[in-house]
């Protein structure tokens, strides 16, 4: 009882006029007894704990999630080596395309083409490339079609490299259901121009164009431009692109005297034919200034300037997550959402994907993705749906359809799935790589057996194994992986 | 009882009558045969035969609707009630005169009709013998006296319900099967197989229980545990040492701990150590 007692609150609310009042004072809890043992307010007061006990971590390797876990814990290392010595795996080029002879199903690439595409990010999350030592893809109908349609038309066909289009007249637009290759046909197109072209070609590449108008990004206005400018995603990008087209950009001379201030607050100033493209994307930090700049308007006037005798490759994946979101999440001072276009970047990928910017010689090539919700602008936008006058701008944006629609449209490949046989090829190479596990249908153990036994012959489970798989898919590639290996 | 043909007469009489039916199948002919004659009659259903609950006896005007889309009642217009033993018998004996006659060139719609079903083709549906093909006669046999294959592994299918909530299985399959996939990128072998080699490892043994004696001092009785009941057990250590692993996604987690225990690391092997001792400590009750 004396304890309890003691425990009583030591200020009571005393019984007043002032009992009316809301002044929280009142109700204080009383100060803790120990005077100067009380702890003080601030930051620098942390207290210092026994310094021999070691701060306890919590086991395990990591904290990421299982999507970025999969991709960046290295798991690749752990698969067999690609090499001649386990498999007789070719590389994806032109040539071998073209020649009946060398013609293989699933192809690896090169060591220079794989740092180029590595550093354009045009292999993204969910491809599963982490099954093998390094990405590989398979050469179908899809990859020959889009080869002889766009590549030779963007890049030349061979020696003759004139008779390469403008990209304002070569522009096709990947559509499919998810999982058919979309994305990896998009990276083997890549890899066929640089082959193609023996690696000159300029390749610029979105693989999340979104990231334009998600508000994951800073943002300042240009009152010269009339433009909102993105520093950071803009100085991420030129650092992507620089690193994958160095060799080519090096070779490229400047059409004109360009001047900035560098890192070191100097005025540096690139004289037209003396230094090159790779001067002034490798030196100017402007890019990525929070500030007005004209770096980028340069930077492509300078790519426009040398596309005739270097095509320029555009690529943009999931192009409709751009394209149908236009009301993108920035705001105006006025607090009214900004649109695509008015955004540099934005503006640049609208004005390519409607040709209104042309590179000489080159082409762009779009891909959908199926993970975003189905607005009606790019698909009024190629022609696929008839615009609707009731739709509104959120369903539709009447004028970034209509200016996909401009310069004589845009064509469309729609994917095919694997047939059966490709797909047999296609679970062969996995069997091969160790990536398939091929077991005998569960059964239930009899008693005293620990687990069901597995009863593999051969040919006839991996037959079965081709046909279970093919007809739960309809031999689509990310259906299989899926049946193949995410299906215990 | 009666043959097969009669009751098939009864039948239809009953379905016809049905103002239901009749409905549906004029719904169903709109929307096929935009003819006029068909288009029409909607109208007048809606305020016909649907409203009105009396619908066992066919009114005329039905009979005539209904004889549009049925061939049979354009030849028979059969009331159920007014069906007779005699009617059927005169019909089924019409059936067998044409049968014997083999009247290949039928000109009335009554002729047409009895002669369509006087084909093989329904003789042949209702009977339900089926004969295999050699193709599958072998396959058959190829698969003759082996068991009947599970949905999935029988570890798999329990650790998914024990790692279930709210019933939601897609769900700890989907996460389950991340988990295995990333146990498959590390040790490079079949996850199936590690995760069985991790549950027999970790599963004990032997358990206790204990006894009321009715005095003083209570019995603790060890007892052998079955493989389901072992792996309940390592599979609930598993989930104990994950929820202590560093990343946000299950799955990550679990895979952490699958291979933690597969190299002998969890603390799951302590606890099973402790159940061992226990049940070693009281052996002398195991009752054999």
């Amino acid at each position: 009882m004396l304890r309890l007692a003691l425990r009583q609150p030591l200020v009571r609310a005393p019984v007043r006029a002032s009992q009316f009042s809301t002044f929280s004072g009142l109700y204080a809890k009383a100060a803790p007894p120990g005077g100067k043992n009380k702890a003080k307010q601030g930051f620098g007061n942390k207290k210092k704990g026994d310094p021999t006990k070691t701060k306890t971590r919590k086991a395990g390797m990591t904290h990421l999630k299982f999507r970025d876990a999969v991709r960046q814990l290295g798991y690749e290392k752990n698969a067999p080596a690609l090499n001649e010595a386990n498999f007789a795996l070719g590389t994806l080029n032109a040539k071998a395309l073209v020649d009946e002879e060398q013609q293989q199903s699933v192809v690896k690439y090169d060591a220079p083409t794989m740092e180029k595409l590595v550093a354009l990010k045009s292999f993204k999350k969910f491809q599963y490339h982490e099954m093998f030592s390094q990405p590989t893809s398979m050469i179908t109908d899809n990859t020959r079609a889009l080869y002889e349609e766009f590549v030779q038309r963007a890049v030349g066909n061979g020696e003759e490299a004139e008779s390469a289009v403008p990209s304002s007249a070569n522009r096709v637009c990947l559509i499919g259901e998810k999982g058919v290759g979309k994305s990896t046909l998009m990276t083997q197109v890549q890899a066929l121009a640089l082959s193609q072209a023996q690696n000159n070609v300029i390749l610029l590449h979105f693989d999340h164009p979104d990231a334009v108008t998600n508000g994951t990004s800073d943002y300042i206005f240009n009152p010269k431009l009339n433009k909102y400018q993105q520093p950071m995603f803009t100085k991420r990008w030129i650092i992507a692109f620089r690193k994958a087209n160095e060799k080519v950009l090096k070779q490229l001379a400047l059409s004109q005297d360009v001047t900035f201030i560098n890192k070191k607050k100097e005025k540096t100033t690139l004289k037209s034919g003396e230094n090159t493209v790779w001067d002034f994307v490798e030196q100017n930090h402007d890019f990525g200034k929070v500030g007005p700049t004209s770096a980028f308007q340069t930077f492509v006037k300078e790519l426009q300037h040398h596309s005739a005798n270097v095509p320029v490759v555009v690529t943009v994946d999931n192009v409709n997550a751009v394209v149908n979101e236009t009301v993108s999440k920035y705001f105006h001072p006025d607090y009214t959402p900004i649109h695509l276009t008015e955004f540099e970047m934005g503006s640049f990928l609208v004005q390519v994907l409607s040709g209104e910017v042309s590179f000489a010689r080159g082409g762009v090539l779009m891909a959908e993705s199926s993970d975003n919700s189905s607005a009606h602008t790019l698909n009024v936008g190629l022609g696929l749906e008839e615009y609707d006058p009731y739709y509104t701008t959120a369903e539709c944006d009447y004028d970034v359809a209509s200016g996909l629609l401009s310069n004589g449209g845009l064509r469309t490949y729609q994917l095919a799935n694997l047939t059966k046989d490709e797909t047999r090829d296609l679970i062969e190479f996995w069997e091969s790589a160790g990536v398939l596990q091929l077991r005998d249908y569960p059964r239930k153990p009899k008693a005293g057996e620990a687990t069901a036994e597995a009863e593999l012959s051969g040919d006839d489970v991996f037959e079965k194994a081709v046909h279970n798989s093919y007809t739960l898919t309809s031999g689509n590639v990310g259906g299989l992986v899926n049946v193949t290996n995410f299906s215990f | 009882m009666l043959p097969i043909t009669r009751r098939a007469v009864f039948n239809s009489g009953v379905r016809i009558t049905s103002a239901r039916s009749i409905q549906s199948f004029r719904l169903g002919a709109i929307r096929w045969n935009s003819s006029s004659s068909n288009a029409k009659e909607p109208a007048q259903t809606t305020s016909g035969p649907a409203t009105t609950p009396k619908t066992s006896t066919t009114s005329p005007a039905a009979e005539q609707k209904s004889a549009s889309y049925n061939l049979f009642t354009q030849i028979y217009p059969i009331d159920k009630d007014q069906v007779t033993e005699s009617d059927v018998d005169e019909w089924l004996s019409a059936v067998k005169k044409l049968k014997a006659s083999n009247n290949q060139n039928a000109s009335t719609p009554e002729e047409v009709y009895l002669q369509e079903l006087t084909q093989q083709a329904p003789q042949t549906l209702l009977n339900d013998e089926f004969e295999p093909t050699e193709q599958q006669q072998a396959e058959a046999d190829a698969v003759r006296g082996t068991a009947m294959p599970l949905f999935q592994h029988p570890a798999i299918d329990n650790f998914v319900g024990l790692l279930m909530k709210d019933g939601k299985r897609s769900k700890y399959q989907k996460i389950l099967n991340r988990a295995l996939y990333l146990v498959y990128l590390k040790k490079r072998q079949d996850p199936i197989e590690i995760l069985v080699e991790t549950l027999d490892k970790l599963g004990p043994l032997m358990a206790t229980r204990t006894e009321k004696t009715g005095f003083a001092k209570n019995r603790i009785v060890p007892y052998p545990l079955n493989q389901r009941q072992r792996n309940r057990f390592a599979i609930k250590w598993i989930m104990e040492g994950a929820s202590k692993k560093k990343s946000s996604d299950y799955s990550v987690r679990l895979a952490e701990e699958i291979m933690a225990t597969h190299e002998g690391k969890s603390a799951g092997y302590d606890k099973k150590a402790q159940m061992h001792r226990t049940a070693i400590l009281q052996r002398s009750y195991v009752s054999l």
